[in-house]
């Protein structure tokens, strides 16, 4: 996904692709992040403990912590309550 | 279907009939312009009119030409992120999870806020392009008449000028419309882009970020 998104987007995007345990590479290429910035999206889920790190041979694998189902399910119904209140667009 | 899948699906498949509609009304505009011009430039707009209104059509035809082209690119650029969107949401309905729905959600606020100043153009020369059709079409029907002491004449068959004028009306028409549903569009999407800024808040929370 690309296009102007806000840090707790960007939270959400990476928490849903690492709920099966996926590369740094391939985080970063999912989530249309650059190698530094990812680092420090990634670096903040890890120290918060929503994402934890797995040794997968000899590459470093990332998966979703359990607690991250919290802040998943708060972020799907905000934004799905975008579409019940407020002006609503049709022809 | 969850409400908002339906929602988000309607808003989606209504916008992409605006944006087909500008389209339409940038293709109509630049061909009009462009026809003026290379009638103007063989000679056969020269008629009984005087040469200021063919120098004043003419302007009009190459403003309406600029305006149609550009309302064509500018709508053709916002209709294929849109389009990539509608696509998705269409391959997947009606059983999105969860999880998609959210996706898609998050992927069209992301791209209204590429697109928002994009719509702000597209608002004002749409309805600028739709007047300079219909202005042209009239200025082209004066050319048409010829004006004397002892009466007028018409050089075209009415009726073709009278279906002319009706396009021309449906075009600026259209136009108006069309403004006005990107602007609805845009008004829509600005209160749940500032709803998403206001929820923000509570995200912190869950993060533990309130403390910072």
């Amino acid at each position: 996904m690309s296009g102007r998104r806000t840090v707790y987007e960007i939270y959400w995007e990476i928490l849903v692709y690492c709920k099966s345990p996926r590369s740094f590479t391939a985080i970063i290429n999912r989530c249309d992040l650059n190698s530094k910035t990812g680092q420090e999206y990634l670096r903040f889920l890890v120290a918060r403990g929503y994402l934890a790190p797995i040794e997968s041979g000899d590459r470093a694998m990332y998966q979703s912590a359990p607690r991250a189902a919290e802040y998943i399910a708060l972020f799907s119904s905000l934004y799905q309550k975008l579409f019940d209140t407020g002006p609503e667009f049709r022809l | 279907m969850k409400p908002a899948q339906s929602q988000f699906t309607k808003e989606i498949r209504h916008f992409s009939l605006v944006t087909s509609a500008n389209l339409i009304i940038g293709a109509v505009a630049s061909a009009a312009g462009i026809l003026y011009i290379i009638a103007a430039v063989l000679g056969l707009t020269a008629g009984h009119v005087s040469p200021e209104l063919r120098v004043i059509a003419g302007a009009i035809a190459m403003v309406c030409f600029g305006l149609g082209v550009s309302v064509f690119h500018i709508t053709l650029g916002i209709s294929r992120g849109q389009k990539a969107i509608r696509d998705q949401l269409e391959r997947e309905s009606p059983a999105v999870s969860d999880e998609r729905l959210t996706c898609l959600i998050v992927q069209m606020a992301a791209y209204y806020r590429d697109i928002r100043k994009t719509l702000g153009t597209i608002i004002l020369i749409g309805p600028l392009c739709g007047l300079c059709v219909f202005v042209l079409g009239i200025v082209t029907g004066l050319e048409a008449f010829s004006l004397t002491t002892s009466g007028f004449s018409v050089t075209l068959d009415s009726r073709v000028m009278l279906l002319a004028q009706a396009i021309t009306l449906a075009i600026v028409v259209s136009s108006l419309l069309s403004s006005h549903y990107v602007t609805r569009f845009a008004t829509a999407w600005n209160h749940r882009i500032a709803e998403i800024e206001a929820s923000e808040c509570a995200l912190k929370m869950t993060l533990g970020l309130d403390d910072q």
